[in-house]
């Protein structure tokens, strides 16, 4: 099975430069990563899609290579930018994938720019406001709230790789040392990136986003979830399962919040299974 | 079990998804279930040509259907990536080109059905429906048809 190499380039797009890659043949896949991340904690899954599908890849702003602007970021800039990158990347309506905070990025876009979209899948996107909602969720609000407000304390001392590993430990995994999930070049992503996270952090905007925002789409959205994952997860993919309309929920044994680096076999299997169980949408004649 | 270990031990090597010859899909997913269109026996990269009960044998036959059962797994491993998230083998509908006195086709499909019971296990039998057909495309001597369940 051949699989073709993945193509970078650097394209400006307003004032930030994005450096995306794209792989393979097909109708496009776009994939989202996380926080702390940058596209390649993709790897492993976009070489399986690209035998089947054109994948596309990117950094984030303030990640990886991607650069940043100076001021408060915001999420409705990401959305912006995953904007740029379809509409510059994209053939016809595209599979959009979405991991963790990026998952928050792709539901946004769905939401703004549904005709751009084959479909929308989310891994877990953090949805911990509705923990607010629920008393028996209180333990957990404050243990994730506590976590991050002594995450983004140590990234303000100046102690960034400190700070990624209380996120790591306490907020994305479960029991599970940081270097088993993660190989040392993806560990020094993450601390490269903390200022970026701590900016994310800051940005009002990011809790406006509601479980019930794809309510009336039309779209097919798959929700997946990792058996391994940390409980602070679940309330919000409940709801948003809930609340959506043409929701598939998916569950991945023994995943956890990471699967695209734990079990991208397994992960890429269910999303290449979901875009292959959508009919596909023919030009008219 | 894994089932690329026992690929593996069995010495099999996958081949890509079967290219349709007409207007159909490979494959297609409903749900939970995928359904592969008919695949028809290929030898040496051709179509393997012949009739049972004329020029070709049972155990000939049931060596198509086993090679027939290899190029559908291909195909099922295009359709979902990971075979191991196959929950079990559904059904399988065999077209055997044979003469109007051949009476084997069950035995013929066999060949199909063991190679799917080794790899699969328990989750490997299926229902089944096997039968004579006065001719196949291309004159191949067998073609197979498979729903199969996703975990």
């Amino acid at each position: 099975m051949v699989v073709p190499a993945m193509q970078y380039f650097n394209r400006p797009l307003g004032e930030v430069h994005l450096n995306i890659g794209v792989a393979g043949q097909g109708p496009t896949v776009v994939l989202v990563h996380g926080s702390w991340d940058d596209h390649s904690a993709w790897d492993a899954v976009a070489i399986i899609l690209s035998r089947a599908w054109r994948v596309v890849v990117y950094d984030r702003r303030g990640h990886g290579a991607s650069n940043v602007p100076d001021g408060q970021g915001k999420i409705s800039e990401d959305v912006a930018d995953l904007h740029g990158v379809i509409t510059s990347c994209g053939d016809g309506p595209v599979h959009l994938v979405g991991h963790s905070y990026g998952a928050c990025v792709a539901m946004m876009y769905a939401a703004r720019h549904p005709d751009r979209l084959a479909s929308v899948s989310l891994h877990e996107p953090p949805l911990f406001g509705v923990l607010a909602d629920a008393p028996q969720h209180a333990a957990l609000q404050r243990a994730s709230k506590d976590a991050m407000a002594r995450a983004a304390a140590l990234i303000a001392a100046g102690e960034p790789a400190q700070g990624a590993r209380v996120f790591a430990q306490e907020v994305a995994l479960v029991d599970q040392p940081w270097e088993d999930v993660m190989d040392a070049r993806m560990r020094a992503t993450w601390v490269a990136n903390a200022a970026t996270w701590l900016d994310q952090s800051r940005d009002p905007e990011r809790l406006a986003l509601s479980p019930e925002m794809l309510a009336g789409s039309a779209l097919p959205v798959l929700l997946t979830s990792g058996t391994a994952s940390p409980p602070a997860f679940e309330p919000g993919v409940a709801r948003l399962a809930a609340a959506t309309r043409h929701a598939t929920r998916r569950t991945l044994a023994e995943a956890g919040h990471f699967p695209q680096l734990t079990h991208p076999e397994a992960l890429a299997s269910v999303l290449a299974t979901f875009f292959h169980s959508i009919a596909p949408v023919r030009p008219a004649p | 079990m894994n089932v690329y270990d026992t690929l593996a031990v069995l010495q099999i090597r996958l081949p890509d998804a079967r290219k349709p010859s007409a207007l159909y899909e490979p494959f297609a997913i409903a749900g939970q279930l995928v359904f592969l269109s008919g695949h028809t026996a290929r030898k040496d990269g051709r179509a393997w040509v012949g009739q049972l009960g004329v020029n070709m044998t049972t155990e000939e036959g049931q060596l198509a259907a086993r090679a027939v059962a290899i190029d559908m797994l291909g195909t099922l491993q295009a359709a979902v990536v990971d075979l191991n998230r196959i929950a079990r083998i559904v059904k399988l509908t065999a077209l055997v080109n044979s003469s109007p006195g051949f009476t084997e086709h069950h035995l013929v499909a066999n060949g199909a059905s063991a190679l799917l019971g080794e790899l699969f296990g328990p989750q490997g039998g299926h229902a089944r429906s096997a039968f004579g057909v006065a001719q196949i495309p291309h004159g191949a001597c067998i073609e197979i048809e498979m729903i199969a369940e996703l975990a």
